[in-house]
């Protein structure tokens, strides 16, 4: 399909319901106009469809609003978002950070090297730290243009905190050389998130939050330091975020999961992003019963580097496989979906999840899906 | 006295049970009593990095317990490698070029596929991580590699590796060497459409890949 045929396609499909409406509507039980989507942190993606470079959305609040203005006027995405992404309470506590002019940043040279520096560490002030200060401040500005707009918090999860707090390689042998020390380090992260956590209710009281934890995977973790390490303190972090914010906090890990996930089912939040590497049926069966899902569209192969088409198809496949979840489904990518992502793939994405969304309703396959086998019957019978 | 075979299984178990300070002991007790440094490479280090390999591919042990295991080898290493003969090599050895690409220092697999490299034979080149495009077919040339390695987490940085492919040739030196590719957000598609010759999930199926390609079995 041409991206002029998906234009004149999309007019088919009109949104009926505003989020909000949609939201309510479908964890209510009740149809929605489509199933509920969520494209993973794509406020990078979006500043580079509209001609920005990341270090200008970063730092500069009047490109932040118009990245917002214009991913709602042009692909009607709303939603505001102010919180720790995956490197800042690092950079909050001393760690380099390098922030490219494009591209995600990354840990340059780590805070902790010596487990004797931690507690130095430790007495700084959380609801004070200029760098907490600047990201609330953007949420403030956020907030103050856009009243209408929801506005939640990601926060990072206390193993990835941790890893980009002291080096990796140490982290990982820390589980077997200093096991002690690296639960005093995962508390803190523990406790210094959910600093965050307060000085976000006590400015716009609650909301919601989404936990991302990518080096809790089985990949790098596996089960044995999941369950020894990762674990008690997530869930400590879970526990505080909800008595801060006033709701449970969905969570996305990156990479492989599925070892984890009778262990993972048992963690007390609102919806499990499944990452793109794992099958969303299976998810479904073992994680459905006890939490929404999540996912998981291919955000390199599929949504940057695919065409309308591969867009249009996978989603279909994860909104018949997702769809039935018990409590509920949103149509989402299997992780942040990379800077480069062309526009149109954007547009395939909200198409399919209007044309074979359409029709939702938490734990059926929606309307469009079922109309559209129906139509192959026929038409294989005629 | 122990055996030589006695030591060498302390040696591999030290490894697999990633005990990085006894392994020291066993491997100044083996050089002591006069035994070959490079069976007690091959034969008793090497081989309790392979029955750790053995246990990742049965998800049983997972990359920290590949790391701690490699920390035990090298210790081990360090006290065998001065006793072998100046003019020993390893064998007809393979040679690779590896490095994380231009942009991103996320090195954490790329130093676990050298190692399980190292330990399947080859003769390891460490560009180390933001290594420039440039570089990668440099060092290639320079030491005359068999294979040429990248990495990446990142998908800002990922096309680097289509162009040192492009770059390999237009200097006519594409058949030269063998490519691989790895990292999270690489997969066998992306690999195919670069135009490289191989792709891997994990450190351990790397290794299996290197061997295919530069025709080992």
């Amino acid at each position: 399909m041409t991206y002029e045929e998906l234009k004149r396609e999309m007019e088919k499909y009109p949104e009926t319901m505003t989020d909000g409406e949609r939201m309510q509507k479908y964890a209510a039980g009740e149809e929605v106009d489509h199933i509920p989507f969520s494209i993973q942190s794509n406020e990078e993606a979006m500043a580079n469809i509209f001609g920005y470079t990341t270090a200008q959305w970063r730092n500069d609040v009047k490109v932040h609003i118009d990245v917002i203005k214009r991913r709602k006027e042009e692909f009607n995405i709303g939603g505001l978002a102010s919180g720790l992404r995956l490197r800042t309470m690092a950079q909050a506590v001393g760690s380099e950070i390098y922030f490219p002019e494009v591209g995600i940043d990354r840990v340059i040279k780590p805070v902790l090297e010596d487990y004797d520096q931690l507690k130095t560490l430790m007495k700084d002030n959380p609801k004070k730290n200029p760098v907490f200060l600047s990201v609330l401040q953007r949420g403030i500005d956020l907030k103050a243009a856009f009243p209408e707009m929801g506005i939640a918090m990601p926060v990072a999860g206390p193993f990835t905190n941790a890893s980009c707090i002291r080096p990796v390689e140490k982290i990982l042998r820390d589980t077997v050389r200093h096991p002690e020390e690296l639960h005093d380090l995962l508390k803190w992260c523990v406790d210094y998130t959910v600093a965050y956590a307060e000085m976000f209710a006590d400015e716009f009281g609650g909301g919601g939050c989404t936990i991302c934890d990518p080096v809790s995977c089985s990949d790098i973790l596996g089960k044995r330091n999941y369950k020894k390490f990762s674990e008690p303190h997530l869930i400590e972090l879970i526990e505080g975020l909800t008595q801060a914010l006033g709701r449970k906090p969905g969570i996305h890990i990156c990479g492989k999961t599925s070892p984890l996930w009778d262990e993972m089912s048992q963690l007390k939040v609102a919806n499990f992003s499944v990452d793109n590497m794992e099958d969303l049926a299976a998810a479904r069966d073992i994680m459905g019963p006890h939490f929404g899902l999540m996912g998981n569209v291919a955000p390199v192969d599929v949504m940057l580097n695919g065409t309308i088409d591969d867009v249009i198809e996978t989603c279909k496949t994860c909104i018949i496989k997702g769809s039935e979840a018990e409590n509920g489904y949103t149509l989402g990518t299997g992780c942040q979906v990379p800077i480069g992502t062309p526009r149109e793939n954007f547009d395939a994405f909200i198409f399919a999840t209007r044309k074979y969304g359409r029709g939702a309703r938490k734990g059926c396959l929606p309307l469009g899906i079922a109309e559209e086998a129906l139509t192959d019957v026929i038409e294989t019978k005629e | 006295m122990a055996t030589k075979e006695e030591l060498l299984q302390k040696m591999s178990d030290y490894v697999f049970e990633m005990e990085d300070e006894e392994i020291a002991d066993v491997c100044e007790e083996y050089i002591e009593a006069g035994y070959d440094p490079l069976d007690g490479i091959l034969h008793g280090l090497v081989d309790g990095m392979n029955r750790a390999s053995d246990m990742y591919d049965q998800e049983e042990y997972f990359v920290t317990d590949l790391l701690l295991c490699s920390d035990a080898m090298y210790a081990g290493l360090d006290v065998l490698r001065p006793h072998l003969p100046e003019d020993a090599s390893m064998g007809d050895s393979k040679k690779a070029v590896i490095g994380v690409i231009e942009g991103d220092t996320h090195d954490i697999g790329k130093n676990l596929v050298k190692i399980m490299m190292e330990t399947a034979g080859f003769e390891m080149y460490d560009l180390g991580r933001d290594v420039p495009i440039d570089s990668f077919i440099e060092k290639a040339k320079e030491v005359d590699a068999d294979l040429i390695m990248m990495s990446t987490l990142m998908t800002t940085t990922m096309p680097g590796m289509r162009t040192v492919i492009e770059k390999l040739k237009e200097q006519g030196i594409r058949d030269n060497f063998k490519v691989m590719v790895g990292g999270s957000p690489i997969s066998m598609k992306y690999a195919e459409d670069i135009g490289a010759d191989g792709y891997s999930r994990n450190a351990v199926e790397a290794v299996e890949v290197a061997k295919k390609l530069v025709g080992i079995e």
